[in-house]
């Protein structure tokens, strides 16, 4: 237990490191700050002026190492627009977007474990045919279009909802759902697969003779066995969501959450910023790993052993 | 699930190629929605091939006198353009068409490089074994559990958008996904007992590689193909929704999309129609690859 904790606790450090490295580098080798942030018709003179003050002249790895020294401190440096640290500005439209994040995981876990778990006690029946159908539908959706769509039925023609914005429970309605959509369509394939799995396993057979009724055969005995790649798709997809699927949906409903900033950021090139949203959103990853862990360990009693 | 899957292997005969072809179409054309997949599949992939012979007009051509028209459907639309036009006058079929040979063209460009490369890397990954392997699993291990979106999106913002650009960054990120698969089948196909049993019965490496394990490796790295290709299409059409992918004026339906996204009220079609490209084309290949998996592999034959 302790030496498989020990084992994650540096695969984490190792990936939030990777993560902004690879940032770093991307943007620093791959892109001209200077050119970034000075208006074109900037003299040459002055570009170089401007490139030795800041400090850009320097070697690449000279400049990463002053670089990771401080982010080390948790210091990401200033917002070239904004004069304010890049951490703080990273961190400040996350509770928006987590908001958003949480009410649609939970939404499509229990949705989707749900269905999936009546689909897959009946495997082959028209519910779970209909199911299946529903669940490719949910993954093949995209985005972009997914969410217009909605906006534009359900504002527009209906006028049921606001198109966009932040502030009452009607606001979060749309971007709920179509965040929620993929990662449903997603829970309800791995659940029915893992439990058509466990049910055809001997145990099954054991549970079932001893004449325990099929309810608590499938919600006690073949669920819990069930659930680790269920766990696994729902940490996976909530990351996913998080940091990838949240840059669109929020940038199409105007949500001033963790994606629209992201999005605004890369838009004005505002390199610290970026960086920091990047070592955010490795964060974010790193604790649905460890909150994964836990239920598997809690689901799992012989991993404690381990 | 071990039994079963002992049992159900042992009892397969060997049988002609090309009866199993047959087997396999019988099979699958029993699914009317698998073969409508199919078909409609195909379509898009003649119809992306051929996209100069098909599509009606030339899809950069603007006719500002005729923009924002309607699709035949609706009031006001004409035969001309049939699915309509969008801000600059140009005909949306033929720019969907044109489209779809971008976005399906990135999507095998793709699998051509990060799918032949990551195939070849986890094979012999697999097959090494020893340090080789030890280092490469613990970078795709890595490289798998950073959601990846973010990364391409910084990193198109960082060297451009652009279609070279994007395919690259696209292989990046879809390379490891196929070498832990081809590595995973490559383990488990070595200790399997029907591999064992050739062996045993005297056939030669040769036979066994191309008789007994290549049908196995085959059908899971098409499926994993045809699921990749989707995931592909739709992760650049966000990308050049979001400006960071295909460049204006080329066509393609996640710029289709943002082209015409602050149109939206007044002309929704031009919104509505190259993402009903995308659903089609995502939707088409995942009903396919589901069927295919079902069909192709023994062991989920008599599940459905």
């Amino acid at each position: 237990m302790y030496k498989l904790a020990m084992h994650r606790l540096g695969h984490s450090a190792l990936l939030i490191f990777g993560v902004v490295t690879v940032v770093f580098f991307t943007n620093f080798l791959l892109g001209d700050p200077v050119r970034v942030m000075l208006p074109a018709s900037t003299p040459p003179e002055a570009v170089e002026e401007f490139r030795r003050q800041m400090g850009f002249d320097r070697p690449i790895l000279v400049q990463y190492w002053e670089f990771i020294t401080r982010a080390a401190l948790l210091d990401f440096g200033d917002s070239w627009w904004q004069k304010s640290p890049s951490l703080e500005i990273a961190l400040r439209p996350f509770p928006a977007t987590l908001q958003l994040g949480i009410v649609a995981i939970a939404l499509a876990s229990l949705l989707g474990i749900g269905i999936g778990l009546f689909a897959g006690a009946r495997p082959g029946s028209t519910w779970d045919k209909l199911a299946t159908s529903l669940s490719i539908l949910g993954v093949s959706l995209p985005l972009i279009w997914f969410t217009l769509m909605m906006a534009l039925v359900f504002s527009v023609w209906l006028g049921l909802l606001p198109t966009a914005g932040y502030g009452t429970a009607g606001h979060m309605v749309l971007p709920v759902v179509t965040l929620a959509a993929l990662p449903l369509g997603r829970t309800v394939q791995i659940t029915r697969a893992s439990i058509i799995d466990e049910l055809a396993k001997p145990y099954i057979t054991t549970a079932r003779s001893k004449g325990l009724s099929e309810r608590t055969v499938i919600l006690r005995h073949a669920l819990r066995n069930a659930l680790p790649p269920i766990v696994t798709e729902i940490g996976w997809e909530s990351a996913l969501l998080l940091t990838g699927y949240s840059i669109i949906v929020e940038s199409v409903f105007g949500w001033p959450g963790f994606g629209f900033s992201l999005y605004h950021a890369i838009l004005t090139r505002d390199m610290p910023v970026i960086i920091a949203m990047a070592f955010v959103a490795a964060l974010v990853v790193v604790l649905i790993n460890i909150i994964v862990d836990i239920i598997y360990v809690i689901a799992d009693p012989t991993i404690r052993k381990t | 699930m071990n039994s079963i899957k002992m049992a159900s292997t042992s009892s397969v005969r060997p049988i002609r190629s090309a009866q199993r072809i047959l087997d396999f179409l019988n099979h699958f054309s029993r699914d009317k929605f698998a073969t409508a997949a199919l078909v409609i599949f195909s379509a898009l992939v003649l119809s992306s091939v051929f996209a100069d012979l098909v599509a009606p007009h030339d899809p950069l051509k603007q006719d500002l006198l005729n923009r924002l028209k309607p699709p035949v459907w609706v009031e006001g639309g004409s035969w001309t353009y049939v699915l309509g036009t969008d801000l600059l006058g140009r005909d949306i079929l033929s720019r969907c068409i044109h489209g779809g040979r971008m976005s399906l063209g990135i999507g095998a460009a793709v699998i051509a490089m990060g799918g032949v490369f990551g195939s070849l890397m986890g094979l012999l990954s697999g097959y090494l074994g020893g340090r080789f392997d030890a280092i490469l699993m613990r970078y795709i291990d890595f490289q798998i559990s950073i959601p990846y979106f973010l990364l391409a999106l910084t990193i198109m913002a960082a060297i451009g958008p652009g279609t070279l650009n994007l395919i690259i960054v696209l292989s990046i990120g879809s390379w490891p996904l196929f070498a832990r698969y081809a590595r995973s089948i490559m383990m488990s196909l070595r200790n399997q007992v029907f591999i064992e049993a050739a062996r045993v019965a005297g056939g030669k490496e040769v036979a066994i590689m191309t008789r007994h394990v290549l049908p196995n490796i085959l059908s899971p790295l098409i499926t994993l193909t045809t699921l990749e290709l989707s995931r592909i299409v739709l992760t650049e059409a966000s990308l050049s929704y979001l400006g960071m992918g295909v460049r204006p004026p080329t066509p393609a339906w996640g710029l289709m999309v943002q082209e015409a996204h602050d149109y939206l009220m007044i002309a929704n079609w031009a919104v509505t129609t190259p993402g009903v490209f995308i659903m089609i084309t995502t939707l088409s290949i995942n009903i396919f690859a589901t069927r295919l998996r079902i069909s192709t592999d023994p062991l989920q034959r008599g599940k459905h």
